[in-house]
């Protein structure tokens, strides 16, 4: 069986976790370290849309930042440990 | 008088432009960037013995090329004319907003950093030694709140300072590795006493960053092959260490480690124990079931408040333009030349300003939901739904504005940042039934489909117009805009209270750059319509009917028909359509015109040209222009804003011709079938 890494969408609104990996094109990645999502950072999975195509996490450094269910695939993460 | 011009700078949401509009006596200037359609706002004011040139950039989160503006931005501050930078940070996000900064300091330019939100800050328990930030910065840095005016005066004291002084070297520090190779650069160009505007450490990160700009000044000299030979054994070195071979991602993450590290020295962080405003705000405005109608209340609010109160100043605007042209075609003999002052000059005048209280209106909403933070609320709301289309979840409000009137909302369009997204939007609004075509469709309801059906069909018509308008996205996206998606990453600011102020600046600023590009070419048109359906001016007594006939539009009416002729139209109805491109008010007259020859707008004449248009036109070709007019190309001055807000008049074309060739396909079919379901 193969273990694919987890991203952020699997995870549950309220749940915390660190952000492992950042997967995807130079831009793409560019705009997230603009905007603070660097690998290493906390935070928590604040909201999604009923259909869950669109996320809402919020930073530690208090940035809230919302993504695409197509961008949340790229985003590998780590549950937080509490 | 010295004049000191600025580059305001600063990430989306910093309040940048609500900062500079908290100085007093400002004057605004609203234009465009050269060659792009990004908005340029500039702001001027006075000080003792200076004078201050603002021009606010727009909100980038740092200088790539991601966004339009974020490629102003750069093109600016490489390029641009200015003496200091200003850059504007949140200092409830330090850390975020040092990104920015650490790209800002490496250009070596002068500049001065605003700590706005200072109060906000402090209200949130964050605490920031900005002494200590200045020091590690090597720039001054002045704690500020635009909302409550402080230290605004302090601000421009050391504007004016760092303006004198000649502090420009970046004191941005990388990891030991990336150091290391920095300074073998520099030591080779020291060696060989090389002089530029630039420091030899500012010209080393570009050239390790793979900088062309700064290639191509090198490849003039010699030494290039052993320069080349340092950066190659440095890239190694780096590509090594960082196990990655992306040179930009090795250098955004050493400066988000500055970043990080210069907060971790001068930010205190209380723990947070209770739930902020904008966390109670988002549990009900966010909210999975109660979120989106409550969204579309406040659209459903705002859409009354322009179309419903926007009529009144908007009845008074046309009687006074009404009484004013009647007064000056009499005034002038009521010949050639008040025709064309009062039918063709004023007339354009009037459909310009006529359109101002809808646009006010709804730029004061508009500016609400963006500066309050609730823009982008909506964005996440809704863009599930409408990126199926290729549409962004903004594209609703422009859509929506559609239904009342199609200028207004092109304009409205200027809230998508994506250009792709944005022309996509463009290009499909036409398809939405404005409130001006409504006449159309009920006197031909009225004529062909008597009965209590008439409240459905029409209904049937605003509907079919909107799931066009998806499918016709649809379209565009797998064909003329195709390509990947861009990625959506968007943040979702605090709430905010905006100030009057900054509200009157944002609003007016869409109202002049309105009445200065769309006044021109509407102004061009309406005397140009004016001159198709006068001339050649008739040699004997006619009709008015016969008047139109053999005048240009008539004539164009007339060699029109043959292209028309498949969709069931007779000339009559080509030239209704034709004259219906200036305005699809004129629709209904021209026809009352054409098939009544007069221009008795009255109950008697309205029933007479019912009656005319039942005995010369068939129930399918009734159905295809119906059709026609929903799909083909809006007015002109809703085509002007178009060209304006879509980026130039090729743009315009290629509206005429997708909407054309739309309306011309979907019409036949719609002829076509009518005809033989009617055959059945």
């Amino acid at each position: 069986m193969i273990n694919y890494p987890m991203t952020l969408y699997d995870m549950n609104i309220d749940e915390c976790g660190t952000i492992k990996n950042l997967a995807g094109g130079d831009t793409f990645k560019r705009r997230l370290r603009s905007l603070g999502v660097t690998k290493g950072s906390d935070f928590v999975l604040k909201a999604a849309t009923i259909m869950r195509n669109v996320y809402e996490i919020e930073l530690n450094s208090g940035t809230c930042v919302a993504l695409r269910r197509g961008e949340a695939i790229k985003i590998e993460v780590e549950l937080c440990k509490k | 008088m010295q004049e000191i011009k600025i580059a305001l700078v600063g990430q989306p949401n910093v309040g940048k432009s609500m900062l500079i509009n908290s100085i007093g006596d400002t004057k605004l200037k609203v234009g465009n960037f050269s060659g792009v359609t990004v908005e340029k706002k500039s702001v001027t004011f006075s000080r003792g013995e200076y004078h201050f040139l603002v021009t606010d950039l727009p909100g980038s989160y740092s200088l790539t090329e991601f966004t339009n503006e974020e490629k102003v931005t750069k093109e600016f501050l490489n390029n641009g004319d200015y003496d200091i930078i200003l850059n504007v940070l949140d200092s409830t996000n330090l850390e975020r907003n040092l990104y920015l900064t650490t790209e800002l300091l490496l250009l070596e330019q002068k500049m001065v950093l605003a700590l706005n939100m200072w109060d906000e800050a402090d209200d949130d328990g964050i605490i920031i030694d900005s002494t200590q930030l200045s020091k590690i910065l090597g720039r001054e840095c002045v704690k500020t709140s635009a909302l409550n005016k402080t230290g605004i005066d302090e601000l421009l004291d050391i504007i004016i300072t760092e303006f004198h002084s000649n502090n420009n070297i970046s004191k941005v520090r990388f990891s030991d590795t990336i150091e290391e190779e920095i300074d073998s650069i520099v030591n080779f160009l020291t060696e060989y006493d090389f002089v530029s505007d630039y420091s030899h450490r500012h010209l080393a990160i570009n050239l390790l960053t793979g900088d062309k700009k700064t290639f191509i000044e090198f490849s003039q000299y010699q030494f290039l092959s052993e320069l080349q030979d340092i950066l190659r054994k440095a890239h190694r070195h780096l590509f090594i260490h960082y196990d990655s071979h992306n040179l930009d991602e090795i250098f955004q993450d050493a400066q988000i480690a500055f970043a990080r590290g210069a907060v971790a020295e001068t930010q205190q962080r209380m723990k947070k124990v209770k739930r902020t405003p904008t966390e109670k705000l988002d549990s009900v405005l966010m909210h999975k079931l109660i979120g989106l109608p409550i969204f579309l209340l406040f659209m459903w609010g705002l859409f009354q408040l322009t179309f419903t109160v926007g009529a009144i100043p908007m009845n008074f605007l046309d009687g006074l333009f009404t009484f004013i042209i009647d007064n000056v075609k009499n005034l002038l003999g009521n010949g050639l030349l008040a025709s064309v002052v009062g039918d063709g000059a004023l007339s354009g005048v009037a459909a310009v300003v006529l359109f101002l209280p809808n646009i006010v209106i709804l730029f004061l909403g508009i500016a609400l939901l963006e500066a309050t933070g609730y823009m982008s609320r909506v964005a996440f709301l809704l863009d599930g739904f409408f990126h199926k289309f290729g549409l962004h979840g903004k594209s609703f409000i422009p859509l929506v504005t559609g239904f009342g009137c199609t200028v207004p909302a092109y304009m409205a369009a200027r809230t998508l940042r994506n250009e792709k997204e944005r022309l996509i939007t463009l290009f499909i609004l036409g398809f939405i039934s404005c409130s001006a075509r409504l006449p159309i469709y009920v006197l031909f309801i009225g004529t062909f489909l008597q009965g209590s059906n008439a409240g459905n069909m029409l209904f049937f018509i605003y509907l079919s117009g909107a799931i066009f308008a998806l499918f016709a996205a649809k379209f565009l996206k797998k064909s003329a805009f195709k390509g990947a998606d861009e990625p959506f990453v968007m943040e979702m600011p605090k709430y905010r209270m905006p100030t009057v102020k900054l509200l009157y600046h944002s609003v007016m600023g869409q109202a002049l750059s309105y009445l200065k590009k769309a006044g021109t070419f509407i102004l061009f048109a309406s005397v140009l319509v004016w001159f198709a359906s006068n001339f050649p001016q008739p040699k004997v007594e006619m009709s008015q009917s016969e008047v139109l006939e053999q005048s240009y539009l008539g004539r164009i009416g007339k060699v029109s028909e043959p292209f028309f002729r498949p969709l069931g139209f007779d000339w009559k109805m080509s030239v209704a359509l034709e004259a219906g491109l200036a305005a699809k008010e004129i629709v209904v007259s021209t026809l009352q015109v054409l098939y009544t020859n007069d221009l008795d707008d009255s109950e008697h004449g309205r029933q007479k040209l019912m009656d005319n248009l039942r005995e010369n036109i068939s129930l399918p070709s009734a159905i295809s222009f119906i059709v026609f007019v929903m799909l083909y190309l809006p007015c002109f001055a809703a085509s002007a804003v178009f060209a304006r807000e879509a980026g130039g008049v090729k743009y315009l074309l290629y509206l005429f011709l997708f909407t054309t060739a739309t309306a011309w396909v979907f019409s036949f079919i719609a002829f076509n079938v009518t005809t033989l379901f009617m055959h059945l």
